[in-house]
């Protein structure tokens, strides 16, 4: 909906007669490679149910603690009554995301309710397929009936007087925020990057605000280095170069990673439009972590936050650009009271928290274990089809032609324009 | 159905595989019908009703509708029933207008029960019957979608409909090819099925697209906030107040951000069933600040439409049932009796028991148990009436009346033809100081517990002139069998003309004269007892007053002094030897200067008998009385006794 000219015709007669589309059921898009499967079922799924498992044993074992570091992964016994898993996303036009996790936190006995951000109208097939896409996964039972595509975009709740906001506060708080952007959040000189962020501390404001436990973050977003926005990336990597100058352990984590002259002094000796693809990533990854590590630490209570993983994958399309998808957990730095005189003789577990420098060499840390995601396709090709199947099961569900899927995935993954 | 010529629905599954939508145009059977999706019905609000009526219909349990309030740009209704079949939805798109309910059609398609065809599969009554409820959506919109699966259907059917002439075509008559009828197109549907892997799930989703204008800013109280705006421009406009409560206002020409937040009756941590709890409290407190509550001035369009829509649907109350409220001190029950001049009976209810039990009745659902709820942007709606817990006023009857009566007409001396079949209903009336909000004085007529209309404040054309007293009641008739017939197409009014319209209106005048004469009888005995509560008090005081004045002169004994009746006057002679002052009482306090014995007089009469022993014990206590004969002492009296009443 384009804000309309002012005229009477436009408030009583609409521009046009809607006609339909047909929808299309064989035809595959970016979204649907492979890859992306790899990222939802590895990174969105696997962290999820992680968080999940975790405050499962947490609970079972008071005296267990919130860590930065990797924890297992064994098996552990679910609570009696299911839980709802609140997920705020931007889903594309099939909810495959959506669908994805489900599938993997149905065993938790976990019962989903989602919001969604999708700019598309709801007129035209690509609406259509939106508004039949939420009905049939709302359709699962476990599912919740009323969660919402609203059209709108993710970054309208930067304003706390939208429509975008209101819901975003009438939905959640939330466990899942996954921020799949079609946009770039890396700073560029194509289009602004600048609403994402306001969006993005909007959505920490809410969250610190009403979340309790641990919430995840993910977002993925284009990495394009020919069009690097230099001002604005100095701008972003402040808060990395704060640790850099004061912390040697936080510069010798990024040794070999970064040259080491982009974070080191206030004023940048690098330019950094001169990094590589590759130190371009991690720069953008370090930076992007540290800025809402600051934000963490500057809110009262405090929340820590951990970089769980860090993923590359290419755009067939644009080999200049690279695709980067990032897992955050966050927690709230919730200290019990602590009684040092002894009077009260209450058996109380010392809980701590990572201080801001923990957090971020353990950022550091994550950022040298990037994972490539082509790579790690193209080595194991039981893999890759384990993955095309999963994602041809989705599809399908999803109202795809199965075989034509598979098909198109062996055919090499080429997008037709529609 | 030979393979040259398939059928909608053959062609419909065929789409399973080929994945190729199936294009058809909507046909209508009758010619007039076709201005049915031009849209007969007068408000949005409507088409929301009829949509709900439909998943009542298909024997769901739960309706969810999205309305993106105050935007508005898309609607959204989804139930849990039993879905369209590819055979159903063929019999929708080809035969606007002819509905399967109530017909054998109905039962072969599954849209009806086995057993009868004015039920749900599920055993609900019916509350659709002429095909064209759907299409009341053209209020809203041009294009929608249905999106529905039926059990087991390893399929959803998906179907994209368009409204009115396609895309430059104009609105044309086709002749169709099979029965070389002459047919109007009044829309397009591309209709398609795809895979389902939820095979269990079921249910319907209308989604309405490409609101029109005109409907948003309906829904939008643009108009309202118009003037407002006006209003600021000149001061001079008349004073026209933002409701108190309101969805919020979009910025003008926006799609993005409000200008007015919404101002709501609760809050976002409530339930949904606490968020229409604390509506109804709010409308109901609103009587707290201004001397009647209009939810037109109070609530913005949305709001409004949220609470007709709770009153139309066949919905659970608030609280309770009116037959189902419990006996006790809170409300008096009544039996209405259903001959012309018959009159009310006080129902006496054990404590525990309710009028449900007492008088047998069965609505809404009698022995079926049913669930249904609709929920409305995350507020659940439930029907607003309510009967306890009521403000109190200065009128004399302050207790709630409620007057039940159920009638039972078979119509049996009489064509069916003219008759229209049975009628059997259930009825209440409610009397109150007070209707909250105002647009619940009057009566509903339900068939079955569904209404399309709101509250006839008339009463069904009540011509008695009892103006406040009307204004103090709500009333609701359950149909249980018949006057469907009655219902015009839009299911908001009715045919007057219809004898079981013109049955329930014989019936209803009836009751509202049995509640009158209840209630004015009642009113008579309760002012009657207040003023012996007056008169008490009187007396009390003149009794305080001797005390006190004969204290002052040193008598502490009170003489005792007796007024004595004519017939009784034998005793008087033993009684003064007693010690006694006696009186003649028709001497002292003439009945002719009182009127009558009952009500006010008769509470005069005895202020008057009190305050001539009060005389009498006074002039006493001065030794006035001595000198004078028994004849003059009752003639003084009497005399001061009239100077005393005059006025
Ligand atoms: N929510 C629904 N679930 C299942 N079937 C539905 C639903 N809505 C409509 N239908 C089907 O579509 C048909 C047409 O609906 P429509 O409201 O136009 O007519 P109706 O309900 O039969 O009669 P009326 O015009 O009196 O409402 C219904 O008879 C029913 O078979
Ligand atoms: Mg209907």
């Amino acid at each position: 909906m384009e804000p309309q000219e002012d005229s009477y015709e436009d408030d009583i007669i609409q521009d046009s007669i809607p006609v339909h589309t047909a929808p299309p059921l064989n035809n595959f898009l970016p979204w649907h490679r492979v890859k992306k499967q790899y990222v939802r079922q590895f990174q969105w799924g696997y962290q999820t149910s992680k968080m999940i498992k975790d405050s499962w044993r947490r609970l079972q074992n008071p005296s267990l603690v919130w860590t930065l570091d990797e924890t297992s992964n064994e098996e552990v016994q679910a609570p009696d009554n299911s839980q709802t898993l609140k997920c705020l996303v931007i889903p594309g036009q099939d909810l495959l995301d959506i669908r994805a996790l489900r599938q993997e936190v149905g065993e938790l006995n976990c019962y989903i309710r989602y919001l969604g951000f999708n700019e598309s109208h709801g007129s035209d097939h690509r609406g259509t397929r939106i508004h039949v896409a939420n009905n049939s996964v709302t359709s699962f039972s476990d599912v919740s009936r009323d969660s919402l595509v609203l059209h709108d975009k993710f970054e309208s709740i930067a304003k706390t007087n939208s429509q975008a906001y209101r819901y975003l506060k009438e939905c959640g708080p939330y466990h899942v925020v996954n921020l799949d952007f079609c946009g770039s959040v890396f700073p560029n000189t194509v289009t602004s990057s600048q609403e994402y962020y306001k969006a993005l501390h909007q959505l920490l404001i809410y969250q610190f605000e009403h979340q309790t436990s641990e919430w995840l973050l993910f977002i993925t977003t284009r990495i394009e280095p020919n069009v690097a926005n230099d001002v604005e990336l100095q701008n972003l990597c402040r808060p990395a170069r704060a640790n850099f100058d004061n912390h040697p352990e936080f510069a010798t984590s990024l040794e070999g990673l970064i040259p080491t002259g982009v974070f080191q002094v206030e004023e940048a000796v690098v330019d950094i439009r001169s990094l590589d693809q590759d130190q371009m990533i991690r720069m953008f990854g370090v930076a992007l972590s540290k800025w809402l590590l600051t934000l963490c630490q500057s809110a009262s209570p405090k929340w820590s936050i951990a970089l769980r993983s860090f993923y590359r994958y290419s755009i067939n399309e644009d080999a200049g650009s690279e695709m980067v998808s990032l897992a955050f957990e966050f927690t709230r730095n919730i200290v019990r009271p602590v009684d040092p005189t002894g009077m009260s003789q209450l058996q109380t577990t010392m809980q701590t928290f990572p201080t801001e420098m923990q957090c971020a060499v353990s950022i550091a840390q994550a950022i040298s274990r990037i994972r490539n995601v082509d790579q790690e396709l193209n080595s194991d090709s039981e893999l890759k089809i384990r993955l095309r199947d999963a994602q041809a099961d989705l599809l399908q569900s999803a109202g795809y032609d199965r075989d034509a899927y598979i098909q198109w995935v062996n055919d090499g993954e080429t997008i037709t324009e529609n | 159905m030979s393979e040259a010529n398939p059928s909608l629905s053959e062609r419909i599954h065929k789409s399973e595989k080929s994945h190729k939508p199936v294009e058809t145009i909507l046909k209508t059977d009758q010619k007039v019908l076709a201005r049915i999706t031009d849209g007969i019905y007068r408000q949005p609000a409507s088409a929301l009703r009829e949509l709900i009526s439909n998943a009542y219909d298909a024997d769901a349990t739960e309706v969810i509708i999205f309305t993106d309030a105050p935007r508005f740009g898309y609607i959204s209704v989804r139930d849990d029933g039993h879905g369209l079949s590819p055979e159903m939805l063929e019999h929708l798109v080809e035969h606007i207008g002819g509905s399967a309910k109530r017909s054998s059609e109905g039962i072969d398609l599954g849209i009806t029960s086995k057993d009868d065809e004015n039920l749900s599969p599920g055993g609900r009554k019916l509350i659709g019957k002429l095909g064209i409820g759907l299409f009341s959506v053209a209020q809203f919109t041009r294009h929608f979608l249905i999106i529905t699966k039926t059990p087991k259907d390893k399929f959803r059917t998906i179907a994209d409909i368009t409204l009115g002439p396609v895309a430059g075509q104009e609105k044309k008559l086709s002749v169709d090819n099979r029965s070389g009828q002459q047919e109007i197109q009044t829309g397009h549907a591309r209709i398609w099925r795809e895979n389902a892997e939820d095979a269990d799930s079921h249910g319907t989703e209308i989604k309405l697209l490409d609101l029109l204008p005109r409907t948003r800013a309906e829904l939008a109280s643009a108009d309202l906030w118009a003037k407002i705006d006006f209003q600021k421009e000149d001061p001079d406009s008349p004073n026209i107040e933002i409701p108190r409560y309101h969805i919020g206002r979009m910025k003008p020409k926006q799609t993005e951000v409000l200008e007015i937040q919404p101002e709501l009756p609760w809050s976002n941590d409530d339930s949904p069933k606490d968020r229409f709890s604390k509506f109804v409290q709010a409308v109901r407190g609103a009587i707290d600040t201004s001397d009647s509550v209009d939810l037109d001035i109070l609530c913005d369009r949305y709001l409004q439409t949220l609470w007709n829509l709770a009153l139309a649907a066949p919905l659970e109350y608030i609280e309770t049932h009116p037959f189902d409220l419990p006996a006790d001190k809170e409300i008096i029950f009544f039996e209405l009796e259903n001959k012309p001049k018959g009159q009310a009976k006080r129902l006496s209810i054990k404590t525990g028991d309710t009028p449900r039990k007492e008088l047998r009745l069965k609505s809404p659902n009698g022995a079926h148990k049913d669930s249904f709820k609709v929920f409305i942007d995350g507020i659940q709606l439930f029907r607003p009436i309510v009967f306890k817990n009521l403000p109190k006023t200065s009128t004399a009857v302050q207790t709630p009346l409620l007057f039940i009566g159920s009638d039972s007409q078979r119509f049996e001396k009489k064509p069916i033809d003219l008759s229209g079949g049975p009628l059997v209903f259930e009825a209440y009336l409610f009397w109150a100081p007070k209707i909250i909000p105002k647009q619940h004085q009057g009566v509903i007529l339900r068939i079955g517990n569904a209404s399309g209309s709101l509250f006839d404040k008339t009463f069904m054309s009540y011509q008695v002139s009892e103006q406040t007293r009307t204004r103090q009641i709500t009333a609701e008739v359950f149909v249980r069998e018949g006057l469907d017939g009655a219902l015009n197409l839009d299911r908001e009014s009715f045919n007057f003309a219809h004898p079981h319209y013109q049955y329930i209106l014989k019936w209803l005048h009836s009751a509202l004269r049995q509640l009158a004469n209840k209630h004015k009888e009642l009113g008579k005995s309760l002012r009657t007892s207040k003023v012996t509560a007056q008169g008490e008090k009187v007396r009390a005081e003149v009794e305080k007053k001797v005390v006190h004045s004969l204290k002052l002169r040193g008598v502490d004994d009170l003489p005792e002094v007796i007024l004595i009746e004519k017939e009784k006057k034998a005793d008087t002679k033993r009684l003064r030897n007693d010690g006694a002052i006696v009186l003649q009482k028709d001497i002292v306090v003439p009945p002719s200067n009182f009127k009558n014995k009952t009500g006010a007089e008769g509470e005069r009469r005895k202020n008057a008998e009190r305050k001539a022993v009060a005389i009498a014990q006074l002039l006493h206590g001065w030794g006035l009385l001595e000198n004078l004969s028994f004849d003059d002492q009752e003639k003084l009296i009497r005399d001061i006794l009239e100077i005393v009443f005059l006025d």
